[in-house]
């Protein structure tokens, strides 16, 4: 991490440590009809048999986020604003400083509202907020459906998006946009991982996403649907690991992996009664897959997860979740997945306690007992991977 | 899976159900200590020149952000005070949401793009006096909150 965002970093927190004291209203800074409001977390990992992300085996703070947005309405029907963001997890964003989205909003009717500019992509329950710890019980989201290994592809993009509130409690959301995938993204390594060969460029097309919500007559009860497709092309070259490939192929070739056609369905349930809450969600993701190398196929991999959580005290809130995931639905036991059988499936036991000190700052403390590899990096367990796992996450943040 | 494995999960399995066990026996004893907020409880007040019928749906969604503009157009501008007890009322009698989920929403809208913070008074007076002044602004009050004549206290249909 270079050392001068690691010095902003300490000043931020030991800023937040301070301001923690102050209520939020004189923290968020309002000129004349501009908002800025910020948030920054700073967490540790420890794991048990297994890395994750990191040298996790070791103990590591390689865990933080950083986020500042601006904000303004422009006139009564058009609000405009930018986020910048910045994250470490592990090998993974390194705090490099993004702009996490900034786009304008022209909301002309409260059923038609126009977004042009780098948009969050809405999908399933928390694909929007998935950066922000402080709104949700668990520091880590259950990976199946919001893993790491998708995120760069699946998160935000370029383009222009259509929203709408209907009666009967329906709101709705789609958009058209461009994403890109730096050769040094969590996806990106995730891809060079599975093809076990040097991925030398990836190319997104366009995605587009919608989403529909149902806001129930019952109180607290809303229903979700989205889809997602994109396409992605990448450039592999045949490397020394690439052991698949050694018996034929020389090493320095080059060749090309494309995913066509890959659609994500998520169905979300939320229930939310007082001090209780309920979510669940279930995800089907297919894809056809071809190269130069191979006749195309189809691949299918999905998951799902059923979490509930329950609010003690004003202060305490304790949450659980339990989440499947097969990266290939018709090999769920690793029959042909190949060695070991294990990496076919990842089943997911987490348990938070998240205490809120006042309205800006949260701390947690989480535990997951992990059985299976699917979707752990292969690069953090050179010494190989063990079919049970452990992870002890605690985590603070500070928002205003 | 190993042994140490196995009991690792079993300890966890027993303890998320020994928390939720207690949780719901205690559930009863929370329901009991929440008192159900009721719409007479609370004063919705508003800019002389709102004319629209309202029912209690249409507050809930006005102060979820999701109805912005009156019928004649104008923009809703709704406006919050910060006295816990009655802000507790309000949320509880017309959104269906405690404090903190609400807040959360309104974080969510915030961090996203969507929405700004709903602008929050310290005081009922000082909500009072922003509501009269201001086209298409409604607010909350107690009943037994002064209203001058500039603003307008009004009534919630049933739908």
């Amino acid at each position: 991490m270079p050392q001068n965002i690691r010095i902003i970093g300490w000043m931020c927190l030991l800023t937040s440590l301070v301001a923690g004291l102050v209520p939020a209203a004189e923290m968020a800074t309002d000129w004349g009809t501009l908002e800025i409001h910020g948030f920054l977390s700073q967490g540790y990992l420890k794991s048990f048999e297994n890395n994750m992300f990191a040298g996790t085996r070791d103990g590591t703070f390689q865990l933080n986020e950083v986020g500042l947005n601006f904000a303004t309405d422009l006139t009564d029907r058009l609000h405009a604003g930018l986020q910048f963001f910045a994250r470490d997890l592990g090998r993974l964003g390194n705090n490099e400083i993004e702009l996490d989205w900034a786009y304008a909003d022209y909301r002309w009717q409260d059923w038609l509202g126009l977004r042009l500019g780098k948009l969050k992509i809405p999908y399933g329950l928390y694909n929007e907020t998935r950066d922000l710890d402080m709104l949700r019980v668990h520091i880590f989201l259950p990976q199946g459906l919001y893993g790491e290994a998708m995120r760069d592809i699946s998160l935000a993009g370029q383009g222009l998006g259509l929203y709408g509130y209907l009666p009967f409690g329906l709101n709705y959301s789609m958009l058209l946009v461009e994403t890109s995938i730096e050769n040094n993204s969590s996806m990106a390594q995730y891809m060079e991982e599975q093809a076990s060969a040097k991925l030398l460029g990836v190319e997104a097309g366009y995605l587009w996403s919608g989403q529909v919500e149902w806001n129930l007559p019952v109180e607290g009860l809303r229903l979700n649907a989205s889809i997602q497709r994109f396409d992605l092309h990448m450039l592999y070259r045949i490397t020394e690991e690439t052991s698949w490939a050694q018996d034929w192929l020389p090493v320095g070739t080059e060749f090309k992996y494309h995913l066509n056609d890959m659609t994500s369905v998520n169905l979300a349930l939320e229930y939310t009664s007082g001090r209780f809450l309920l979510a669940a969600e279930y995800e089907y993701e297919e894809v056809e897959t071809s190269n130069d190398l191979d006749p195309a196929s189809r691949e299918k991999q999905g998951g799902y997860y059923g979490a509930l959580a329950y609010r003690l005290a004003d202060w305490l809130e304790i949450g659980t979740y339990y989440h499947v995931f097969y990266p290939d639905l018709d090999d769920r036991d690793g029959q042909t997945f190949g060695a070991p059988k294990y990496a076919a499936w990842q089943k997911d036991l987490a348990l938070t306690f998240r205490i809120d000190v006042n309205d800006h700052w949260t701390m947690k403390v989480e535990g997951h007992g992990i059985n299976g590899t699917a979707l752990f990096f292969a690069r953090d367990n050179p010494d190989g991977l063990q079919e049970d796992s452990y992870l002890l996450a605690l985590k603070m943040t500070y928002n205003f | 899976m190993n042994t140490r494995g196995r009991n690792m999960r079993l300890r966890i399995l027993y303890t998320v159900g020994l928390i939720l066990v207690l949780g719901l026996v205690r559930l009863p004893a929370v329901a009991a200590e929440q008192p159900a907020a009721t719409p007479a409880e609370v004063v919705i007040i508003g800019h002389p020149h709102i004319t629209d019928e309202l029912a209690r749906d249409d507050i809930k969604q006005i102060f979820l952000g999701r109805v912005t503009r009156w019928k004649n157009d104008t923009k809703i501008t709704f406006v919050l005070v910060d006295e816990p007890a009655l802000y507790e009322v309000f949320l509880k009698a017309y959104v269906d949401k405690t404090i903190y989920q609400y807040t959360n929403y309104w974080k969510k809208q915030v961090f996203t793009g969507k929405g700004r913070m709903p602008k929050t008074f310290d005081t009922s007076a000082e909500l009072i006096e922003f509501v009269a002044s201001t086209e298409g602004a409604l607010g909350f009050v107690t009943p037994q909150d002064t209203l001058p004549e500039t603003v307008i206290r009004l009534t919630i249909i049933e739908k």
